[in-house]
């Protein structure tokens, strides 16, 4: 099972998900879509002003083709600037305006939602590189004379062309926006969030069911077997150790460990490993330690790759909670066909489960 | 990371949605919920996770009690009841016939199919309580009917199929077959599962109905019309029956099927009560239902030892509530189908008859089990090494005269020696010399070998007595013994021996006080140092005691080496080659003979039930016969040589 190409026990058992549950493996998205959805969290706000003064110094000083094309007269740039700045502002606020009465008019409105709503709409995105523009419109236009005259309607232009994008954003903004009007689209909105979501709790779940699978075959193969608390003797409960969470382990190596002792002394695990665990016992789940000798112990901290264990993949209980809450509505309400999509979703995730879980 | 279960509270979620759909009254929501119950349980048994089949299975009971609930504060639920009530349970028999039937018998497998089988009968079973609890019997008769269609097509196992079973089982070849006996078998164990989940609940209701009429909650023409509802759901076998009450009465019922909980009445909350018990009401609907048919079967035959266990306290529970049932004869008598209490009588006798006979067969199968066992050689041999080791323990006549030399062997030679010892016949002792189930040892059987030791002391001093000795009177051991001493010493003889009870080493403070007894003695005396054989010397003399009655109160003084002489004979295969111990079997003679002298003793056990001679000459198999003796006998060699002294005042005990 372990291909001396790959030490990776996660990369083996994702590979191996991949594998035998393909149904529940993300759909691939294509570069672009993920990287703007990258840059669309709310946090992101520096990485887009960086994009956007990137851009505009390539708009610049890319001289070649049609960049070349447009030419200006004397007064033409300052004017320029000037009504750029303005339309981009009055488009901003108009923009604004719009999407308040829109997102007053949310056919669901509660966290969730909104929550969707940024995310899918790019909002975040589209305000920062709006907001991006206008800074770098305005400090153009403040420069207006300190320039060169030629790098001055360069930066003009490019300006232009930086304010053109904008449109396109906010008619995508609309376009979403106008989708979280409707209830249904919400709830389909909502349902590919949630099968989304399970599928990759279940991905974790499958994530430490191999890995554990791995670890004690691996045990098996060195005749290491499980420690048993002796009866009546309660578990260790000196001060709590820190906790750490295995993120992946290599178990070649942890192999090659195993076989250093040359004295045959009999071995137990007292920690049964796995990726996504949670454990104090991360450099001493093999007792006794010894290596090459009782002074050279095996280096069991380096086959195990660590993280701070608030990088634990939990589940999240909203998007049920949204539909556990929609499912109460409709059923007292009598919705019969309402009550039927929320159950079919239901029946999904059970399908789900059963099949993978 | 454990139990990462994604369908987590998914269930709570449906289940508290389903009961709001319910109060919607809408009909077609709660057909939602019921489509969507039924896709899951038919995904969970063609994925085969018993646990998700087990969160839902038990939709049915529940809409059924939330609707009936709310269609008594208010009629606006008819249209409810009608549509979704009514179609309860005809979902359970669908998912009972083409999901567990049909797809689990792909998908499942006849291992594990018995847990699906459970389920949705414990479902069904609930069901009907609650359409009884409500008296919705319109209703009930229509999922009894429906009950009764249930079949298990898919799992039948003919006869044809065990002919064919047992051929293969018989002719096997390299174990060609074996594969196909395993399925064979497996798939007779799931429609065993299968008959036993359907029969069971249809026999519980029976009986409850029983009760519901005993308490006045039903009225006779109700439970005339309810009884034939289950009658006609046929697959009748008395030998089941007969099996399932005996089930009813031992398992936990509260676990299984739930009856325990089975109530019929509301009761305050305040007050603590317990519902019926159901050992006792399915006993008397038993009852009550073998008396209406008319019906006195009872084999045990097919029914398992550890349910036989419970037979006797079947029976007297039987006899009770025949007793019962006699008392409000006028009650009951058109249930029964009977017009005067000596029918009554007549067939309730018939019935415990043959109860009876089923109990006396239970004690028949021990004891016919005892009966029949070899002997354990193992066992044999610690029993004789036990009666060894307390004979020796008693025996101390012998001793004295193996310290003396004075005993003389002879094996071989025809002389005839007395036999010491006993023939015991141990009643109910076999089970003391065979191994297995009923095997077990019978404590305080050492005094047995010890007895054998005393009886050699015994013998001596009877043949000491008979051969017409000098005999001195006394009035204390102290005054008797010194005359003794004193009447050897002049007749020309020095004692060597006294032999005494030993009780006057404790008691007597006027002897131990003497300046001629010691307390210490050569250890020569007394090697295997056996307590209180040795009690001393006195004047030099030693002192040896035995606890035989014959020397009550006497005290033998002697020459011993001079006086007496011990013959006896020995075998090698005997204990120290001189205690014989056999342990026999009850020959067909004694037994006959057993038999004859106290017929009543044996064929009268101790429950009080008679056994006929067969079983009777059964239990006296069941005993043992041990013989332990050894064969010896003593001579006086010298009249002169030994003087017995009589003691006139004695020590109070």
């Amino acid at each position: 099972m372990f291909s001396k190409n790959t030490s990776s026990l996660r990369k083996l058992t994702l590979s191996k998900i991949a594998k035998d549950h393909s149904e529940l493996m993300p759909p691939r998205l294509n570069f672009v879509s993920a990287y703007l959805g990258f840059l669309s969290q709310r946090d992101k706000w520096w990485l887009v002003l960086i994009h956007v003064l990137a851009l505009l110094m390539l708009f610049t000083f890319l001289r070649f083709g049609w960049f070349t094309f447009v030419t200006f007269s004397d007064k033409t740039a300052a004017t320029l600037i000037d009504q750029r700045t303005s339309n981009v502002a009055t488009i901003i606020s108009m923009t604004l305006a719009v999407i308040g009465l829109l997102l007053g008019n949310l056919a669901i409105k509660d966290n969730q939602t909104y929550q969707l709503l940024f995310i899918k709409s790019r909002l975040y995105l589209i305000l920062y590189y709006t907001l991006s523009v206008i800074c770098c419109l305005i400090v153009i236009s403040t420069l207006r004379d300190s320039l060169p005259r030629p790098i001055f309607e360069q930066f003009v232009l490019a300006g232009t062309y930086l304010a053109l994008f904008i449109l396109f954003g906010i008619g995508y903004l609309f376009r979403t926006i106008i989708k979280f009007a409707n209830a249904t689209s919400i709830q389909a909105i909502l349902t590919i969030e949630l099968l989304t979501e399970a599928r990759k709790n279940l991905r974790i779940g499958l994530l430490h069911k191999y890995s554990l699978e791995s670890f004690l075959q691996l045990m098996q193969q060195h005749v290491v077997s499980a420690w048993q608390v002796p009866f009546g003797q309660l578990p260790d409960q000196d001060a709590p150790k820190l906790e750490k969470l295995v993120y992946d382990m290599n178990l070649s190596k942890l192999s090659k460990e195993l076989v250093k002792d040359k004295t045959g002394t009999p071995k137990v695990y007292t920690v049964a490993m796995s990726l996504n665990l949670l454990t104090s016992g991360h450099a001493t789940f093999i007792s006794p330690n010894i290596g090459r000798s009782v002074k050279r112990p095996m280096d069991l901290s380096g086959c195990v790759t660590l993280r701070q264990p608030s990088k634990l993949v939990s589940q999240s209980q909203v998007y049920r909670s949204y539909f556990a809450g929609k499912l109460n509505e409709y059923s007292a309400e009598g919705k019969h066909a309402k009550v039927a999509e929320v159950l079919a979703v239901y029946h999904k995730m059970f399908e789900l489960q059963m099949k993978h879980g | 990371m454990k139990g990462l279960d994604i369908t987590e509270g998914l269930a709570e979620s449906a289940w508290e949605s389903m009961n709001k759909a319910i109060d919607s009254r809408d009909s077609s929501t709660v057909y939602e919920f019921i489509s969507f119950f039924r896709d899951i349980l038919r995904d969970s048994i063609a994925h085969n996770k018993i646990k998700y089949f087990k969160e839902f299975i038990a939709f049915p009971s529940r809409m059924y009690s939330r609707i009936a609930h709310k269609h008594k504060s208010s009629s606006s639920y008819q249209s409810l009841v009608n549509e979704i009530s009514t179609e309860l349970s005809l979902h359970l028999k669908e998912i009972i016939d083409f999901y567990i039937g049909l797809m689990g018998k792909t998908h499942i497998g006849n291992q594990d199919i018995d847990a699906y089988y459970y389920e949705a009968f414990d479902t069904f079973n609930r069901l009907l309580y609650f359409q009884i609890l409500n008296q919705d019997w319109l209703m009930l008769k229509g999922s009894l009917k429906r009950y009764g269609h249930l079949s298990q097509d898919v799992f039948s196992h003919s006869t044809r199929d065990e002919i064919r079973l047992r051929e293969m089982e018989t002719d096997n070849p390299n174990g060609i077959h074996t594969a196909q006996i395993g399925r064979i078998r497996s798939e007779i164990q799931a429609a065993a599962a299968f008959d036993r989940y359907k029969r069971q609940p249809i026999a519980a209701i029976k009986y409850w109905f029983m009760l519901l009429f005993e308490q006045d909650v039903i009225e006779q023409g109700i439970l005339a019309e309810l009884l034939k509802a289950t009658e006609n759901i046929g697959g009748y076998d008395p030998n089941k029956e007969i099996e399932d009450i005996l089930f009813f009465r031992t398992a936990d019922l509260r676990s299984y099927m739930g009856w325990e909980r089975w109530d019929y009445k509301e009761r305050p909350e305040s007050e603590v009560y317990y519902p019926p018990m159901p050992v006792n009401w399915m006993t008397r609907g038993f009852v009550i239902d073998r008396i209406r048919t008319n019906n006195a079967y009872f084999n045990t035959s097919q029914v398992s030892p550890e349910l036989m266990e419970n037979m006797p306290y079947f029976y007297d529970a039987v006899v009770q509530d025949i007793e019962g049932l006699r008392q409000d004869f006028e009650k009951w008598k058109r249930v029964l189908r009977l017009e005067d209490l000596e029918d009554f009588n007549l067939r309730a006798a018939g019935l415990l008859g043959s109860i009876a006979l089923a109990k006396r067969s239970v004690i028949g199968v021990r004891e016919q089990a005892i009966a029949a066992a070899a002997l354990d050689p193992g066992l044999i041999l610690e029993f004789k090494a036990k009666m060894g080791a307390a004979w020796l323990a008693q025996t101390r006549i012998r001793r004295v005269f193996s310290y003396f030399g004075n005993i003389l062997d002879v094996s071989g030679e025809d002389i005839l020696l007395k036999r010491i010892g006993q023939n015991t016949f141990l009643a109910k002792g076999k089970i003391m010399f065979i191994d297995g189930e009923y095997g077990s040892p019978i404590y305080g059987m050492e005094q047995l070998g010890g007895s054998v030791g005393k009886w050699e002391d015994n013998l001596f001093m009877e043949v000491i007595g008979q051969a017409d000795p000098v005999v001195l009177q006394g009035k204390t051991m102290l005054e008797t013994l010194n005359e003794c001493i004193a009447q050897l010493r002049e007749s020309g003889t020095e004692p060597t021996m006294v032999f005494l009870e030993p009780q006057y080493m404790y008691k007597d403070d006027a002897f131990l006080s003497s300046e001629l007894y010691a307390s210490h003695y050569d250890l020569a005396l007394n090697p295997d140092n056996i307590a209180f054989f040795v009690v001393g010397t006195f004047d030099g003399i030693p002192l040896f005691s035995s606890y035989s009655l014959r020397l009550k109160n006497k005290v033998v003084v002697s020459d011993f080496a001079a006086a007496f002489r011990m013959l006896h004979k020995t075998d090698d295969s005997w204990f120290k080659r001189e205690l014989a111990v056999n342990v026999l079997l009850v020959s067909e003679e004694l037994v006959n003979q057993k038999y004859l002298n106290e017929p009543d003793k044996w064929r009268i056990t101790d429950a009080g039930i008679q056994l006929s001679e067969q079983d009777a000459k059964i239990l006296i198999r069941t005993s043992i016969v041990l013989d332990l003796e050894t064969i010896a006998d003593f001579q006086v060699l010298d009249h002169g040589k030994f003087v017995i002294g009589q003691i006139s005042e004695p020590l109070s005990d």
